[in-house]
């Protein structure tokens, strides 16, 4: 149980953090952000793109599909892709991958996989450092930057209009 | 062959070699006696018979010649003619009864001429004395001279042949009679120098046997009794040890009859504490029975301990579901608090409040998430110490029936104890019994012992009789060995 003392001590740091919070907006531009996790990485993705985090459950294989395909599943009603993003950034194995996180802009709308969802956050455009010039194809298409925290931004607006996820073969 | 055998087969050679030279004797005896009867009965009266007849024709010559000497007494000289021819007839007929006897062809033919002469001569004295009594002396004289005389010369000379004929006879027969004696010696002689060499042969042979017999006899007579003089001597030893061993014998049945006593005691003895304790024995298989009945009760409540703890374990499973949906809930809770972010920063200024009760929710969501996680340590711990008990529980019930098992086993041993110490007591019982019958054995032999030692000292007395007569034996057997070895031969 919580003594009385860290209570407050928490309730304190909470009212401090509040407190701070509007400081920092003032000085820089600041974009909203869900921060997940795949594998060991720390990745955010814009949460304008983002119109639900959603629990995966009944994910139906679908066949004759490219590799990142894993699957369809319904969320109330809506028939919606899942794409496993892991593919893409050659990080090893299946993890729990047990969130999804469904992204959407005008045209297109699917779900990427997430082991974890950390929750969100807010951060500025300027901390944005520019990925790694040697980072090539797919790494440097997919991503817009990386913070001081490690934490990997991935470029939400690219992802939903790249050509090569629509997939159209025929058997 | 025995000697006895021997001895009467020797006699009855020698018996029988005797009997051949007797019956030898006899015989030869028998034919010089025939012979000389023959001599005398026939030779003797056939001589004798032939002078007869000679004389009597002489006499027959006289008596006419005095028929013609003496005319006026005619009469007396004619009887005493017809006498003569009388006679004469007789001493031919003797002759010839003799001669028929001794069936002599020659003498029969003999004596048949004189007869034949004898009638001629006959019927001349009749022509003389017919003559004569007519008174014609000087024709009966003629007669006398002329005629008569040839017919007698031939009688005469006939008779002589018949005498010569009887010598001849006689002397043949001397002969025979000389040659058949001479002949019986001879064979007299040789039958008993076969005999008398026979008879010594068989004799040698039989004493030579006979003593040969005799020396092997003596020989193992002698070696026998001197064996048994040995034998003897080692039995008159024997006896006296006997003697001593039935005197250590004595005492030591002596001995016996004290131990028996002893053990007859310490069976009754042994009895009684076999009878205390097969009560003492009735009594711990009671409390056995009552150990028993105390390990199942526990055994019972050992049971209702189990299952007590199994509910528990149950209960505690239950609280690890529930545990689960709780930790499910405040994962949604979280999903929903991030949602709820997302939609307030989508809000934009408007849904700043928004955004903060959010953020708290997803304090507490993690909060419970927090919780939910101790709890679930707690409760596998509680878990563990569960098992831990049913472990516990499950041994202690194992130990429980491990006892109620030994309390069996010991329960039959004890049973077994009592059964035993039963028959241990009916033996010892049957022991003390068989001890008295032990001491009335005993002293049976004690007295059987006696007499025994009367008995040994009796033969061990025997004993040395025997040995003085084996020496007896013994010096008789050398004697007679040495006899032996004199009449060897």
């Amino acid at each position: 149980m919580i003594s009385q003392e860290d209570k407050r001590k928490i309730l304190k740091e909470r009212a401090k953090a509040l407190a701070e919070q509007p400081e920092k907006k003032q000085e820089d531009e600041h974009i909203e952000i869900v921060e997940f996790r795949l594998a060991h990485e720390k990745y955010g993705i814009q949460s304008s793109y983002v119109s639900e985090i959603y629990q995966l459950k009944e994910l139906t294989p679908v066949p004759c599909t490219p590799q990142f395909v894993a699957g369809i599943i319904n969320v109330r009603g809506k028939i919606l892709a899942v794409i496993d993003i892991k593919k893409f950034f050659e990080l090893p194995g299946k993890a729990d991958l047990h969130k999804i996180i469904i992204i959407h802009d005008n045209m297109m709308e699917f779900g990427i996989l997430a082991d974890a969802v950390l929750g969100t956050g807010q951060i500025s455009i300027r901390d944005i450092q520019p990925s790694l010039p040697t980072l090539t194809g797919i790494h440097a298409q997919y991503l817009r930057g990386v913070t001081k925290e490690h934490l990997v931004v991935l470029d939400a607006k690219k992802i939903l209009c790249d050509k090569k996820i629509i997939v159209h073969d025929e058997i | 062959m025995s000697i006895g055998k021997k001895i009467i087969g020797g006699y009855i050679f020698v018996l029988l070699l005797m009997i051949i030279a007797v019956s030898v004797g006899y015989y030869s005896i028998n034919i010089v006696d025939k012979n000389y009867n023959k001599l005398i009965d026939f030779g003797e009266v056939q001589i004798l018979n032939s002078g007869t007849l000679r004389l009597l024709v002489e006499q027959q010559k006289a008596d006419y010649q005095g028929l013609l000497l003496y005319k006026d007494d005619p009469k007396t000289y004619q009887d005493l003619l017809y006498e003569d021819r009388k006679l004469f007839e007789d001493a031919r007929l003797e002759a010839q009864k003799s001669e028929l006897a001794e069936n002599d062809e020659v003498s029969l033919g003999i004596l048949r001429n004189i007869a034949e002469l004898q009638a001629e001569y006959e019927k001349e004295q009749d022509k003389i004395i017919s003559l004569t009594n007519e008174g014609k002396h000087e024709e009966a004289i003629n007669v006398s001279i002329n005629e008569i005389r040839p017919v007698r010369t031939e009688l005469i000379n006939t008779i002589d042949k018949y005498v010569s004929n009887n010598k001849k006879k006689e002397s043949e027969s001397r002969a025979v009679i000389i040659a058949t004696n001479s002949r019986f010696s001879l064979l007299m002689i040789v039958s008993s120098i076969i005999a008398f060499i026979s008879g010594s042969v068989i004799g040698l042979y039989i004493t030579r046997s006979i003593t040969y017999q005799l020396r092997d006899a003596t020989g193992r007579l002698s070696s026998s009794s001197a064996e048994i003089l040995a034998t003897t001597t080692q039995l008159a030893a024997g006896a006296s040890e006997t003697a001593t061993a039935v005197i250590e014998t004595t005492a030591t049945t002596e001995e016996v009859r004290q131990i028996s006593l002893l053990s007859g005691e310490k069976s009754r003895y042994i009895s009684e504490i076999a009878q205390k304790a097969a009560s003492s024995a009735h009594k711990g298989n009671t409390a056995l029975a009552q150990n028993v009945e105390a390990i199942n009760k526990i055994k019972g409540q050992m049971e209702l301990v189990t299952q007590s703890i199994v509910k528990l374990s149950e209960q505690s499973q239950t609280i690890g579901e529930i545990n689960t949906t709780v930790n499910d809930l405040a994962e949604q809770s979280n999903l929903l608090a991030v949602n709820a972010a997302i939609e307030a920063a989508k809000a934009g200024e408007q849904g700043k409040g928004f955004a903060v009760v959010a953020a708290e929710i997803k304090i507490l969501a993690g909060q419970s998430k927090q919780a939910t996680a101790q709890v679930r340590s707690i409760l596998s711990e509680i878990q563990k110490a569960t098992s831990a008990a049913v472990m516990a529980t499950e041994q202690a019930s194992k130990a429980v029936d491990a006892g109620v098992n030994q309390a069996t086993e010991a329960g039959e041993s004890i049973r077994n104890l009592t059964e035993t110490i039963k028959e241990a007591s009916e033996a010892s019982t049957q022991g003390a019994v068989s001890s008295q019958q032990q001491l009335t054995g005993i002293d049976q032999i004690t007295k059987a012992m006696e007499n025994i030692k009367q008995a040994t000292q009796q033969n061990s007395a025997g004993a040395k009789q025997a040995e003085r007569a084996a020496q007896d034996l013994n010096e008789l057997g050398q004697k007679l060995k040495a006899m032996a070895e004199e009449s060897k031969l």
